[in-house]
Formats: C-alpha cells, sequence, structure tokens
C-alpha cells in the first residue's frame, strides 16, 4: 500500500524559475488494486508516477510505504517496488533483451538459477522467446516495451508502477501484458499504471485517478464513477470531467 | 558493485566508438609522432656545395656526413638550387659561407651540423696557422664549445613525445566512457531504472567512476608503452637512457600516470554529470584537452635547471615534468615524484567528493530537478 499525504512537487528551472508540477495530492493505493491514472498529457501522471518511486521526492507532503514513510537509503522498501518509465523505455542498447534481465536481477541478488527460471516465466507470458538474445537496439518499439515491462517484473516487488505500459505493443502482447496484470492483482500486488487507452482501463482497473494540472479530479472506485456519471463510456467521462475541470459531482 | 563495473564494461566494449578512442586513437598517435620524428631524422636531404669553397672544409663535409645526406659540389649551385635539385645549398659569397635553401625541419637540422663542423674547421685551421707563425703552445686561449645535455635525455625529444602522447590518449581514451556513463544515460533515460535498484547512489556513482577511471587508464598506458616500445625501435639511444631510470622510478611514474588518469578521469565525470547529452559532454571537455597539452610546452620551454618546486603541485605540469626527467632530463628526485603524486592525488580526491555530491542531485544524475 502506497500513501501520499498533500504532497506536491515543484521543479526549479533556470533564473529561479519554478514549475508546479503536483498540487497537494492525498491519496492511497491500495493492496491488491489495479488503480489507473488518467489525464491529459503534462497532468502530471509520470511525475506522480517517479514520485512513488522515490525517484523524484516530494517538494512537501509525505509518501509512505505500508505506513512507513519512504526513505531513499532504505532498500527494501526499494526491492518493493517495480517501475517502468514509459515508452522512453530507458534500455541499454548495446546489451541483449536477456543481458539486461540478467543484469537487472544479479543486481536485486537473485540466483542465477532462480533468475534463469524467471527470465523463462516472463518471456512466456509477454512473448519475448523470439527476440531474448537479440541486442535492443535491434529491437522494435513494442518488443523494447516488453523487455522494459519484464525488466521491473523481475525481482517480484510487491509495488508496480507502469507509465503507459501497452504503448507499442500490438493486440496480442497487449492482451498477454494485461493477463499478466490480472495475474499480478490475484497475487495481492499493488498495481498503478498510467494510460490513454480507456478499455484497457475498463478491463483492468479497480480504481481511478483522474489528474488535471497537478491536481486530482477525481479518486475513487471505478464502479462508482460509472454510476456517479450514469455511463461506462470512460472516453465520455474523462472529456466531461476535463472539460469541467473540477471535482465530480 | 562489481556486477555494475563489468556490465558497464561489456557495454561500453561493444561500444566501437569507445573502442576505437581507448585503444586506436593512442596506437595512431604513437605511430603518427613516431614515424614523423623518425622521417625527419632520417629521410634524404640533398645539399648542394658550391665548388669555389676551400677544398678542405668540402672533404670535412664529405667526410662526417650523414647516411641519408646526399652531396654534391657543383660550380652552377644557384642555378641548380632554383631548379629545385638540392633542398639547401652552401653558397660562397665574398668571404661568406650561406646556407640558402627552402628549409624543411629535417634540412634545418643538417644544416646546423654543416655549420657546427665549419667551426671545427676554422678552428684546426686557425690552429694550424698559430703554429705556422711560430706562437708557443701557452699562447692565447683557444676553447672549443661543446653541448652536454643533463642526463641522458638528449634534446627532450623523447620526453616531449612521451608526454605528448600520454596527454593527448589520456584526455582522448575516457571520454566516450565518460559520456556514457553519466550524459549518455541522462540522454536515453537508462539512468533512471538504475537509480532504483537497492544500491546506494554513492555506490553506483563509485561503480561507474570506476569504469571511466579503468578506460583511461587502460588508454594511457597502452599509449606509454606503445611510445616507449617504439622509440626503442627506431631511436637507439633510447635504449641507454631508459636503461639508466632506476626501477624506483619506473614504479613512481606508474604510480604517476594512475594519478594523471584518476584526475582526468574525475573531470570527465565532472563534465558528464554537467551536461545532458553525449554530444554537450563531447563539446564541453574538448578544451580541456588543449589545456592539457600546456605541460608538454612549458617543459620544453623552461629548462631543467629552473623547474621549481610549485611546478610539481600543478597538473599537468607536474605529469610532464616527471615524464620529461624519465625521458633523460633525470634532475628530479624521488621525493619530487612523490610530490606530483599526492599532490594530483589530493585534487582527485576532492573532485571524487565533489562529483559524489552532484550524482545525488537530481539536477545533476538524471537532467532535472
Amino acid at each position: 500500500m502506497i500513501t501520499l499525504t498533500n504532497v506536491h512537487k515543484t521543479f526549479y528551472e533556470k533564473h529561479n524559475q519554478s514549475h508546479r508540477v503536483l498540487r497537494d495530492i492525498s491519496i492511497t493505493f491500495e493492496q491488491g488494486k489495479v488503480t489507473a491514472l488518467l489525464g491529459e498529457n503534462g497532468a502530471g501522471k509520470t511525475t506522480l508516477l517517479r514520485l512513488l518511486s522515490g525517484l523524484y521526492e516530494p517538494t512537501g507532503g509525505e509518501v509512505a510505504l505500508d505506513g512507513v514513510p519512504f526513505d531513499l537509503n532504505n532498500h527494501r522498501q526499494r526491492s518493493s517496488i517495480g517501475v517502468h518509465f514509459g515508452s522512453d523505455t530507458g534500455l541499454y542498447d548495446r546489451l541483449t533483451a536477456r543481458e539486461h534481465l540478467e543484469y537487472f536481477a544479479k543486481l536485486y541478488a537473485i540466483p542465477k538459477q532462480e533468475t534463469k527460471q524467471r527470465i523463462t516465466k516472463l518471456s512466456n507470458e509477454l512473448g519475448m522467446r523470439d527476440f531474448l538474445n537479440k541486442r535492443v537496439r535491434k529491437l522494435s518499439k513494442g518488443m523494447r516495451q516488453k523487455v522494459a515491462i519484464s525488466r521491473a517484473m523481475i525481482h517480484h516487488p510487491s509495488i508496480y508502477l507502469l507509465d503507459e505500459p501497452s504503448t507499442g505493443l500490438d493486440i496480442t502482447s497487449a492482451n498477454m501484458f494485461r493477463e499478466k496484470i490480472l495475474q499480478l492483482k490475484r497475487d495481492q500486488k499493488t498495481i498503478v499504471f498510467s494510460t490513454h487507452l480507456m478499455e484497457e482501463v475498463d478491463m483492468l482497473c479497480d480504481d481511478v485517478v483522474i489528474l488535471h494540472r497537478g491536481a486530482v479530479l477525481y479518486h475513487g472506485s471505478l464502479q462508482s464513477l460509472y454510476k456517479e456519471e450514469e455511463t461506462t463510456d470512460m472516453n465520455m467521462i474523462l472529456m466531461a470531467m476535463l472539460a469541467r475541470g473540477g471535482r465530480v459531482t | 558493485m562489481m556486477t555494475m563495473i563489468l556490465k558497464e564494461m561489456k557495454d561500453t566494449y561493444r561500444d566501437r566508438r569507445t573502442v576505437f578512442f581507448t585503444t586506436a586513437i593512442p596506437m595512431i598517435s604513437v605511430f603518427a609522432l613516431v614515424f614523423f620524428f623518425s622521417f625527419f631524422n632520417t629521410s634524404d636531404v640533398h645539399i648542394g656545395i658550391d665548388e669555389n669553397i676551400d677544398m678542405g672544409l668540402i672533404e670535412s663535409f664529405q667526410e662526417e656526413q650523414q647516411e641519408h645526406w646526399h652531396l654534391t659540389v657543383s660550380d652552377t649551385i644557384n642555378e641548380e638550387l632554383l631548379d629545385g635539385a638540392y633542398d639547401f645549398a652552401i653558397v660562397l659569397e665574398g668571404n661568406t659561407l650561406t646556407a640558402r635553401g627552402d628549409f624543411g625541419n629535417n634540412g634545418m637540422r643538417a644544416a646546423q651540423q654543416l655549420m657546427e663542423m665549419w667551426i671545427d674547421y676554422e678552428r684546426e685551421s686557425l690552429d694550424a696557422w698559430v703554429t705556422s707563425q711560430g706562437i708557443e703552445e701557452n699562447g692565447p686561449s683557444i676553447y672549443e664549445w661543446d653541448r652536454d645535455f643533463l642526463g641522458e635525455g638528449g634534446d627532450g625529444s623523447m620526453g616531449f613525445m612521451l608526454a605528448f602522447i600520454f596527454l593527448l590518449t589520456v584526455a582522448a581514451g575516457g571520454l566516450p566512457a565518460a559520456a556514457d556513463m553519466f550524459a549518455g544515460e541522462k540522454e536515453k533515460r537508462t539512468m533512471e531504472p538504475l537509480l532504483m535498484i537497492p544500491l546506494s547512489r554513492a555506490r553506483i556513482f563509485f561503480a561507474k567512476s570506476m569504469v571511466v577511471f579503468l578506460y583511461t587508464i587502460l588508454s594511457s598506458l597502452l599509449s606509454v608503452v606503445l611510445v616507449i616500445v617504439l622509440m626503442m625501435i627506431y631511436f637507439t639511444e633510447v635504449e641507454q637512457i631508459l636503461a639508466a631510470v632506476p626501477l624506483s622510478k619506473y614504479i613512481l611514474l606508474f604510480l604517476a600516470v594512475v594519478a594523471f588518469s584518476a584526475l582526468n578521469s574525475a573531470l570527465l565525470v565532472w563534465f558528464s554529470l554537467l551536461t545532458d547529452s553525449y554530444k554537450d559532454m563531447q563539446n564541453l571537455f574538448s578544451p580541456v584537452s588543449i589545456v592539457w597539452m600546456i605541460g608538454p610546452f612549458v617543459a620544453m620551454i623552461v629548462p631543467a635547471t629552473a623547474w621549481s618546486s610549485w611546478m610539481l603541485l600543478i597538473p599537468p605540469i607536474n605529469i610532464t615534468l616527471v615524464v620529461f626527467d624519465f625521458a633523460g632530463a633525470n634532475v628530479l628526485t624521488l621525493g619530487d615524484y612523490v610530490i606530483t603524486i599526492v599532490s594530483t592525488t589530493a585534487i582527485v580526491i576532492v573532485m571524487y567528493l565533489i562529483t559524489n555530491r552532484m550524482f545525488k542531485k537530481d539536477k545533476y544524475a538524471l537532467g532535472h530537478s
């Protein structure tokens, strides 16, 4: 479980110019639930995910994992998080897909034999067998995406933070990925992901957080949102909420 | 941490650009410079000698000429010189001998040597004349002039070459790895997943800095060894120079090279942290490699007897003086070598502490704050 209390984040640029990206966010992401982060480009979804991962420190407020304030030097807390950093996958061009997974597994101190089993399992689940031994530079965007997702999962964290994970995936791969998310949910993992694909939200999510200009427009269960908005068309709901620019009534 | 060092080494090694800069650049520069020096020491020089010059002097030139000189005695020397038959010619005009020509480096050296032969000839002629006049032997003193360089290093060209190539390769060798480790990772956004692993930033920083250092030291040691081997092949006196160097100086030179490589690595890391892309890093660091070249030129201009102890505190001057000393100047003590190593290491430690602190800030580690 991750709890944010009055969190805000400001980026400071040259000449003392500041840019407030997140404003007064108080949310709890519960264990065993899948939460979607929705909002327009620049709403603060990626920043929120990076803040949840500990990569960014909040300018104010507190982030806590299972009630314990997040500490960058707490390696147990860091090991409990798996992060996928978006379509800009952050992979090393000169390493193969397998070498990526082996490298990160080693950094997380996973034994060699165990690493082998995990790589085989992940490559079966996400359809990576054909290109496991190819260098990343030669892979398509979708293939890279799968490697990056696998990297976030290799150490079996309890919290998954995924930034637009299905972007670039073909229909088969996207379905494999969704199946994997549902399996993680069954395993009582906490999953937070950002997306622009509304059918994915409908298929996977328990809760929804809608961000607008760094502030939370809505946070609650998907079912409540459908009920309050009297429709299950997420596209319509989102457009209407963003147009209103305020909290759902 | 070792995992990270090995992976970074493997990843960097797979980059042809890095391999090229780390190994090929030192080798190419060493071969080019040694070839350049040896070419100007041994390539053919065509010299015209005016037939009207005293036969005794001409014979003296012919007897003492170098293997690669081609002397031609002629009475139409000026015309032949203009036709391009000679690199330069010794022409008699009145009672003046003029070395006339379009001097290349090699021709200049030959002209200098011919002038020294003429001085010897003049002295011998004067001695003979004085004796023929019945003047006593202990009459006016006739002095001889000789050059005796301190140590075994001759005119310092070996020291210059060693220092020049070392500083050139030390600057180029670690550059791709350093650019890759920080600026490159920020550009490709690979730093973010790396910072998520359960290792402190200090340890991640240490591992990455170590890779930059290893590549730099690999490059610089390769260049130093290569330049020594090639010079031994091309220049016979080098073996004699190196044989005169005590083992302790070999060890201290190695440590000084390691210390300076570490300093260069620390600077590379600093520049890599300051920039957000590979290209910016290269652009920013290029002037530093030019600054390094100050060392060899200072050592060439300042005679070994005028080297001051403060010079041993300032890189790259200190490492250059150590290299010059090793290559034959032989005026530095072991203590001077130690001062160079300690002062360079002290700067490395300060640089490391500064850069380690910088890496803890998102602005430098990730490229934004």
